[in-house]
């Protein structure tokens, strides 16, 4: 044992080592430089390496060991394995390889020596060589390197020091230290600079972004207001808000007043059944009620509907605080720590994990958004839901809700969409939430960590509804950990839009200038171009992404077209026992339907207004709703099933004790004690399933390719139409992939970009293409109606800028 | 009744059978069932709405899938009577009969009493409610109460397969007429009431026999077997050396008859340490035996002694030997006072004695009844994994495959022989030498592989089945019954879940023997050893359940199956990696129906697959006749890239 003596070292000895070194390769910083094997990004710095390093990897992974070399940049913890093809010079930098930690995500440093374990600290010496360096990280991944007894003494110690110098406990300073790191070289922001946005998402930030959804879920009766543009109304609130056509925006302006933060009641979505989902934040009750404005307010409230459920989120759901509390004792769960070498004794675990509370949350959440879901189901009244604050458990359901009922939502673009309307611009303080700089314990709450957590079990109950992969929430889960993303840097859209000048203003503080947003602030030395998180290519090799969809899912049934009034089917959770102008409220599992639920309605000194307004509590249609509700938690069992196509169906969770589960994959990636030896590695990499899939996705590319050429090379047309005609019968039996265009997975011979305009593949699209008259309304997986469908075979090299394509079309 | 269907005429009748079943919301899966059945049978009865994922699930699915293969009827779209099986015949029916569902409350409908079978049709649902179990799964039936004021008198049905079934109906006005729960008492129990089990009337002809799976010469000869060390014995051939052995046995090549029969002296019931499995490179063997019978005054057995000495030397690769005791270490020394007990690591040189931890029938007994209450009928959403914890089922099941794992880890990578043993060695130790052969040898992972293992580890080396079961004895109280086979089953499927390719047969595989466990349709699981099964003359009376599984092989296929079969399996002991086994303790519960069946899925991913590759070949023929001079510049990549698609299959 090498206890004290040479190799005991102090890390501030070490620092001006490290700035030495950071200068020596000062010089060198260089796109594509390749560094003892590391493809490191523009302008990023090696502090150390160590060679002959193994990585533990986990079940997934195929268990066992893998031997690579270890760095530690000041960015990232990076391992290249061994026998890893080298990447291509060219291609776009990906910040963090396969294999890599975000030096960020990093929560604690654990050097294992022969005889015992340290926690490293910045300031921490080590009096022992470690064999085995642990770190846990923040999305908690437990990372696992052992040293060889050939890695030499001092690169052990050393990048045992370099990671616990460089990794920090977030601050303010470190965060934005980070992000330069990552992005701050001019290559780098050049780079962000030029990198188009994903124009299959909608952003949710301008008019017409609205406008298309509203489209989408043909909505009518809604319009989309400016009266928020410079937020001046409710600053929490995104500049755009759809409200009913009714209300003129004067009169609109004076109904914020009326609600907490002046969070009015904003429309989220419409159900293909015509129900409208609403959210806001509580009533301000201490205002003065104008008629005119009680006439509004209402107005806000039904849309254009007959019946109004407001759903009160804060009686029986699970607080921030809950929530907070619940991730953290199911962080110690699940990590375990052989640093303090306190772990639950495994016959334990049932009830540990269950005293965590978090499962139950989650349940609780999935209940409450089946309950709504219900409630739409039943057609023609608008569900409103109501939180104090409006910003995270709304986010929960509201998102939740859609994931449930709309299909579209359940693609990776239109998830992606959905987070950008529920959380991003509806103002989730993702900031606060995630507390990076440490500034605010109080506020600290990982809600959107817990809807991830339901979708998932969404996503393990029903996977064939999904064309994302649990993968891709992972990936998601694990990018909050890493503050680079503008997504998550702000707590709502005023904070996101005014970032920029707060960074130039550390240049020129003068207060005039902050109106006068130049537009140029990319070019800006401190401060990088934070992208969004959705620009995966950026994170993640093409490899990871992949596996993001599902390349096969269900058939969506053609004649889908959404007017929000879809009445084709008989249906027995219809309504019609209410009186028009019903308020109810769904609270605590039951309804009521007081009559002081909104504030004006109990006088407030208009006793007259009252009398002669048309709208008056009615107690009718109570049982209606119960049933609506009770139904569901039965099951149903008597009921025959509906068409398992029918798109208007929620995907209702089962909640059962043993249907909601640990998402394993997420958790216990690091658990030590799931750690059991694995000799066997699997001979392939890959899950049989993500194989097969691969290979089908293989087997179609190269059909689409031979069709083509088949296409050229014959001149009888109707002949080369077969195999797809054939396809495309097949995608009616269930079959067919996504088309969204899809990285392919390995190098293709020769470039599409010679392929002749294809005429069989059209028809190879889903069979809805015929079915949608108009082409943005569909309710369907797909793209939207700009992507082409011709699309799904190769990405067309035109419509996307080359810096954007994978690999295989970069060079 | 004909015998031999076409699979296509299978495939339908087995969707239309479940015609009736009223498991709701399973709307998933419908299309998928659909397609399944049309691909199977074009003309089968139009697109029904019931979906295959009911396989696993349902209180109303009826009847098992296996049984509704077996019926050769045409349409039971109106069936009112169930389809009988050969040799099957209605006792008696009775009318207005009030099925107290636990989850969809009364139901109203008559029942029939076969001697195979109870059925019980709803008249007032629509679609109708069907419940078929065997009598064989009744492990009680109670009267519940005398008459109420609206003179019905219910009764309980305790089953094996973690339900009750309650029924209520009207006492006959004529006293003498029995009640049919009478009747199903006497054909329920048929062993109590001095009749046959159906097994020995059920004569169907399969495909292929069953009970020509298993050839115990043939299997050892696949293992390598006799070798220059370990030699064939037919001591037993009479079954006087051990009676719940069976006939042919592998022990060490020098030690001869003679001494075998004064090591039996030594073990409890003459069980001695034979082989079970070897290793084929390191020789290190798996052999299993019962506790030698040291007693309170620490016997001691120069034979037995010399024997393990023998066990160790034939592998030339350990100088070691480690005895697993299944038994936890006090479970051990108390048997003493009976005579048993533990090798004393004085007594038998360069051996190594580890214990287990792995508790006894009737603790196991006690789990599982702990079990049922927390699952049925319903399910206590706050407490479930506290309550599931207090079961300690899951505990048992880590116990089990800790032990097994640490078996499979010392032969492969210690390199090491090892003996097995519990008390009597056919419940624990069948347990543990099964699942680390199934760990150590990708052969038992295939299905014929499987039922290999099970006849050679279960069945011949005579865990007790008959009595642990009670096969038609309605003595449920009786001490000796335990879900000991129920529970190796659980551990094979916890396996699965974390090998998911490495296995040959699916999750219905293992669910139709746990069905045919109880059934007492097959011949299988009858009897508690060789010798009985011998004396029954169970191979000529009965049909072998291997005889029905081989004869559709495709229902219980694992799609994803890859042929791991040199690789080593060590699951995950860790709680939390392990699951309840949901689909199987909790498949009657309408609201747990399973999701999606993803095996389905699977399937037609494969399907998929090799109908593009077909295609693709298709057109590259066709391209390269119709354009030789442009396919030239091409045709290189695709087919370097196909590949691992071939190497895949």
């Amino acid at each position: 044992m090498l206890m004290g003596s040479k190799t005991t070292f102090k890390v501030r000895q070490i620092v001006p080592d490290m700035k030495e070194r950071m200068l020596s390769h000062g010089g060198l910083h260089t796109r594509g430089r390749d560094m003892f094997g590391l493809h490191c990004l523009p302008g990023e710095c090696v502090l150390q390496r160590a060679v002959l390093v193994r990585k533990k990897l986990c079940a997934r992974e195929g268990g066992g060991w893998l031997a690579g070399t270890l760095f530690c940049t000041h960015f990232r913890v990076a391992f290249v394995p061994q026998d890893c093809q080298k990447p291509d010079d060219n291609a776009d930098p990906v910040l963090l390889g396969d294999h890599d930690v975000a030096l960020a995500s990093i929560e604690k440093v654990v050097a294992v020596g022969p005889s015992r374990t340290k926690l490293v600290t910045p300031n921490s010496s080590l009096k022992f060589t470690p064999e085995e360096l642990v770190l846990y990280c923040r999305d908690l991944r437990v990372v696992c390197f052992l040293f060889d007894r050939l890695t030499p003494e001092t690169q052990a110690t050393e990048i045992t020091y370099s990671i616990a110098k460089t990794y920090q406990p977030l601050k303010p300073g470190t965060i934005l230290s980070f992000q330069n790191a990552a992005l701050g070289s001019v290559e780098m922001k050049q780079f962000l600079s030029n990198r188009r946005r994903d124009t299959q998402i909608n952003w949710f930030e301008s008019t017409s972004d609205w406008e298309r959804d509203l489209e989408r879920t043909g909505a009518t009766g809604w319009r989309v207001s400016a009266v928020n543009d410079r937020f001046e109304m409710a600053t929490s609130l995104p500049r755009f808000n759809v409200v009913p056509q009714k209300v003129l925006d004067t009169e609109l302006k004076k109904t914020f007043a009326h609600f907490n933060e002046g969070r009015i009641p904003r429309w989220c979505w419409r159900h293909p059944r015509g129900s409208d989902l609403l959210r806001m934040a509580s009533f301000q009750n201490n205002i003065y009620h104008e008629k005119d404005d009680i006439r509004n307010l209402e107005t806000l409230l039904f849309g254009g509907q007959q019946q109004c459920v407001v759903v009160e989120l804060a009686e029986d759901m699970p607080t921030p605080a809950d929530i907070q509390l619940a991730h953290t004792r199911l962080r110690a769960l699940c990590l375990g720590d052989i640093s303090t070498s306190v772990s639950v004794p495994d016959d334990k675990w049932l009830s540990t994990l269950e005293a965590t509370r978090w499962l139950d949350h989650a349940r609780c959440c999935l209940k409450k958004a089946a309950e709504v879901s219900c409630l739409l189901r039943g057609g023609h009244m608008t569900v409103i839901l109501q939180e104090p604050e409006d910003r995270d458990l709304n986010c929960v359901v509201s998102s939740l809700v859609q994931v449930m009922c709309d299909p579209h939502c359940r693609t990776l673009p239109g998830f992606q969409g959905l987070v950008q309307k529920e959380w991003v611009m509806a103002g989730h303080r993702f900031l606060s939430r995630a507390n990076y700089h440490r500034e605010s314990d109080k506020e600290e709450a990982p809600v959107f960590l817990l809807f991830l957590d339901c979708v998932w079990q969404l996503w393990a109950q029903y996977p064939s509804h999904f064309q994302l992969t649990g993968d891709y929430l992972l990936a998601l889960h694990d990018s909050v950990h890493v503050p680079l993303f503008s997504t998550f840097l702000s707590n709502c859209q005023r904070e996101r839009s005014r970032r920029s000048q707060r960074l130039s203003q550390s240049y020129t503080p003068v207060n005039g200038w902050r109106e006068v947003l130049p537009r140029d602030t990319s070019q800006d030395p401190v401060d990088p171009p934070l992208p969004p998180v959705w620009d995966w290519s950026l994170q993640y090799s093409c490899n990871r992404r992949a596996r993001f969809t599902h390349p096969v899912s269900q058939p969506v049934s053609s004649q889908l077209v959404l007017n929000g009034n879809l009445n084709a089917h008989p249906d027995s959770h219809k309504l019609t026992d209410g009186a028009p102008g019903s308020v109810f409220l769904l609270s605590r599992g039951t309804f009521s339907s007081p009559s002081n639920l909104l504030p004006w309605r109990n006088g407030g000194g208009s006793g007259s207004y009252r009398k002669s307004h048309r709208r008056a509590p009615s107690s009718e249609s109570l049982p209606g709703l119960e049933r609506v509700i009770k139904a569901w938690s039965l099951s149903e069992p008597s009921k025959p099933p509906p068409g398992p196509q029918d798109p208007h169906e929620p995907l209702l969770p089962l909640l059962l004790g043993p249907c909601v589960r640990v998402w394993r994959d997420c958790y216990l990636r690091g658990a030590l004690q799931a750690q059991a030896f694995c000799h066997p590695t699997p001979a392939s990499m890959y899950h049989p399933v993500d194989q097969l899939a691969w290979e089908v996705q293989q087997l179609r590319d190269k059909l689409a390719l031979a069709s083509t050429r088949h296409a050229a090379a014959t001149t009888k047309k109707q002949e080369s139409r077969r195999p797809a005609a054939n396809l495309n019968q097949n995608s009616n039996n269930g079959t067919f992939l996504f088309s969204a265009p899809r990285p392919s997975l390995v190098p293709r011979g020769p470039p599409p970009t010679s392929t002749p305009p294809r005429a069989p593949i059209p028809a190879a699209a889903p069979p809805r293409l015929a079915g949608r008259d108009a082409s943005k309304r569909t309710f369907l997986f797909g793209h939207p109606a700009d992507a082409r469908p011709d699309q799904r075979y190769a990405p067309t090299p035109s419509i996307r800028l080359p810096k954007n394509n994978g690999p295989s079309l970069g060079s | 009744m004909e015998k031999s269907g076409s699979l296509d005429s299978l495939g339908s009748k087995q969707s239309s059978s479940r015609q009736p079943s009223v498991d709701s919301l399973s709307s998933t899966s419908t299309s998928r069932s659909d397609r399944s059945s049309h691909a199977k049978a074009p003309s089968a009865l139009s697109s029904d709405s019931v979906s295959t994922s009911t396989e696993f699930s349902p209180e109303l699915r009826s009847r098992t899938k296996a049984d509704a293969k077996l019926l050769r009827d045409a349409d039971k779209l109106a069936q009112e009577e169930p389809q009988l099986l050969p040799k099957e015949t209605v006792q008696d029916t009775a009318k207005e009969v009030t099925y107290i569902c636990p989850f969809l409350g009364a139901i109203r409908g008559t029942v029939s009493v076969t001697n195979y079978r109870l059925f019980f049709k709803s008249t007032d649902r629509d679609p109708s409610f069907v419940l078929d179990l065997p009598l064989g799964v009744i492990s009680r039936v109670e009267k519940i109460g005398g008459s109420s004021s609206r003179g019905e008198v219910s009764y309980g049905l305790v089953c094996k397969d973690v339900r009750n079934l309650r029924f209520a109906h009207k006492q006959p006005d004529d006293s003498l007429k029995k009640s049919i729960f009478e009747v199903l008492m006497k054909y329920a129990f048929p062993v109590s009431n001095g009749m046959q089990i159906f097994a020995f009337e059920y004569g169907h002809v399969f495909p292929e026999n069953g009970w020509k799976v298993y050839d115990t010469l043939s299997e050892y000869k696949r293992q390598g077997l006799p070798n220059e060390s370990w030699r064939i014995s037919k001591v037993n051939d009479q079954y006087e050396l051990c009676d719940t052995y069976p006939a042919i046995l592998v022990v060490p090549v020098n030690i001869p008859d003679e001494e075998l029969k004064r090591v039996a002296a030594f073990r409890a019931k003459g069980r001695i340490p034979v082989l079970s499995w070897i290793h084929p490179e390191s020789q290190a063997t798996v052999t299993r035996c019962s506790q030698p019978m040291v007693g309170v005054n620490g016997k001691r057995s120069k034979e037995d002694e010399k024997y393990l000495q023998a066990i160790m030397d034939a592998n030339a690769q350990s100088h070691k030997l480690f005895i697993f005791d299944a038994r936890p270490s006090v479970n051990a020394a108390a048997n003493k006072m009976k005579g048993g007990g533990y090798e004393s690591e004085d007594a038998y040189q360069n051996a190594e004695l580890v214990f287990l931890d792995i508790h006894n029938i009737h603790v196991m007994r006690e789990s599982l009844r702990k079990l049922k209450e927390v699952v049925y009928p319903n399910i206590e959403e706050s407490h479930w994994l506290s309550n599931l914890e207090s079961t300690h089922w899951l505990e048992h099941i880590k116990l089990i495959l800790a032990g097994a794992l640490r078996i499979a880890d010392k032969v492969e990578s210690g390199k090491t022989s090892v003996v097995v043993h519990c008390s009597d060695g056919w419940d624990r130790t069948a347990q543990l030498t099964s699942l680390a052969m199934l760990m150590l040898d990708g052969h038992y992972r295939t299905i014929r592989g499987f039922q290999v293992l099970l006849e050679k580890e279960w069945l011949s080396f005579g865990h007790r089945f008959l009595l642990r079961l009670g096969h038609g004895d309605k003595n449920h109280t009786d001490a000796d019954r335990s879900p000991i086979f129920v529970q190796f089953i659980d551990c094979v499927w916890q396996m699965t879940r974390q090998f998911p390719a490495a296995f040959e047969f699916n999750e219905y595989f293992l669910i139709t023997i746990l069905d045919h466990l109880y059934s007492c349709l097959f011949g299988t699981f009858l009897c508690n050893s060789e010798q009985h099964r011998a004396k029954d003359d169970l191979t000529k009376r009965t049909v072998s359940l291997w005889s029905y599984i081989n004869s559709q092989l495709d229902d219980f296929t694992n799609p994803l199956y890859v042929n791991y079969s040199n690789h080593v399996l060590f699951p995950v002991v860790s709680m939390r990696h392990l699951e309840l086994w949901v689909g199987y303790y909790i498949r009657w519960n309408p609201r747990m129906r399973p999701q999606e069946p993803l095996h389905q899925r699977y399937k037609e991913l494969l399907a998929k697959r090799a109908e593009l590759q077909k295609r693709v070949e298709e057109l590259q023929r066709e391209v390269t006749n119709r354009s030789v001079s442009s396919s030239s510049e091409r045709a290189g990549s695709p087919t370097r890239s196909i590949t691992p698609v071939q190497t895949f299959v």
